[in-house]
């Protein structure tokens, strides 16, 4: 009975299941560490083409960038963009609502605007 | 109707031919579980290491290290994936288990089966998340799955190492004291 409690635990597997626990445990740890020093940059900025001329704009900062006389207003709000204002026959653009992940747009045809949000794109799915 | 041996059966190796029998018997192991559907791709229990996983205590570290190695060349050849990405993941998975026997060679007497077993197929899956992530998909994201595998490697490290032990307890007693720098 003795020999068999011995083949599933002796005392130096405390080490391993330490060092397993350890190695499981790193990702949270470097994850945590990473931000708390700030080193993890997850911040997504819009960019915005207008007439063919290309804008910046981070999405932390609540703003609203008017183009065509403010005719046509982007609305950035807690870290989601939309188009507020236009003065397009359709207003799909208005309709297309809030967007705030990485590759997600709107576009208004008649007035040749662009809105994206850039980013860190995530995965659909993974293959191979 | 199968009847079990009632005693246990010894297995006794006088030269370093054992070398081959194990590698043939785990490669045999890997590649039988290979062609077995399995629920995810690359989750499997790692059959392969059972006959390694019985001897690992018993012989010196070359020898087992040969073994691993030619496990997964023969396991590659017999289901043809020697050259292809499983067959390199494969081989990545066994530099893991290398590295891990390396650690814990001086020490292996002291541990139970059931922490190097659990250690080793860690150790492989770490290995070859780690390529997979950095070669493949070159996004060390992945890495954050690493607990999830981890948790898959216990669970698999712990099935195989319980059918080890029965085979050790209840079948084959093996002897190689007779082999010279064996030990």
């Amino acid at each position: 009975m003795k020999k068999i409690a011995k083949s599933f635990f002796r005392k130096g597997d405390l080490l391993i299941y330490f060092f397993i626990f350890f190695v499981t445990s790193l990702p949270f740890i470097l994850t945590g560490v990473l931000k708390i020093t700030g080193n993890i940059h997850e911040s997504l900025s819009i960019e915005i083409n207008y007439n063919g001329t290309h804008y910046l704009y981070s999405l932390e900062e609540d703003r609203e960038i008017r183009f065509k006389n403010d005719r046509i207003i982007v609305e950035i709000k807690d870290k989601k963009v939309r188009v507020k204002e236009s003065d397009c026959p359709d207003k799909l653009c208005m309709k297309r609502g809030w967007i705030d992940k990485p590759g997600q747009f709107i576009i208004c045809m008649p007035n040749k605007l662009i809105v994206k949000v850039i980013g860190k794109e995530e995965y659909d799915s993974i293959t191979y | 109707m199968i009847v079990l041996p009632t005693e246990k059966k010894i297995l006794r190796f006088e030269d370093k031919r054992y070398i081959l029998f194990f590698s043939t018997l785990a490669g045999i192991f890997s590649f039988i579980e290979s062609i077995l559907p399995k629920p995810f791709l690359f989750v499997k229990i790692g059959i392969g290491y059972i006959p390694i996983l019985l001897i690992i205590d018993k012989i010196s570290y070359i020898p087992l290290i040969s073994i691993i190695l030619l496990k997964t060349i023969i396991t590659g050849i017999f289901a043809g994936t020697l050259f292809s990405f499983t067959g390199v993941l494969s081989i990545i998975g066994s530099f893991g288990c290398i590295v891990a026997y390396s650690i814990i060679f001086p020490f292996v007497k002291k541990l139970s089966k059931v922490s190097i077993s659990i250690l080793l197929a860690t150790f492989t899956n770490i290995f070859q998340l780690i390529f997979y992530s950095y070669f493949i998909v070159k996004d060390f994201n992945l890495l954050k799955i690493l607990p999830f595998v981890n948790l898959i490697s216990i669970i698999t490290g712990f099935i195989t190492s319980l059918i080890t032990i029965k085979i050790e307890e209840n079948f084959i007693i093996f002897e190689f004291d007779k082999i010279k720098g064996n030990k």
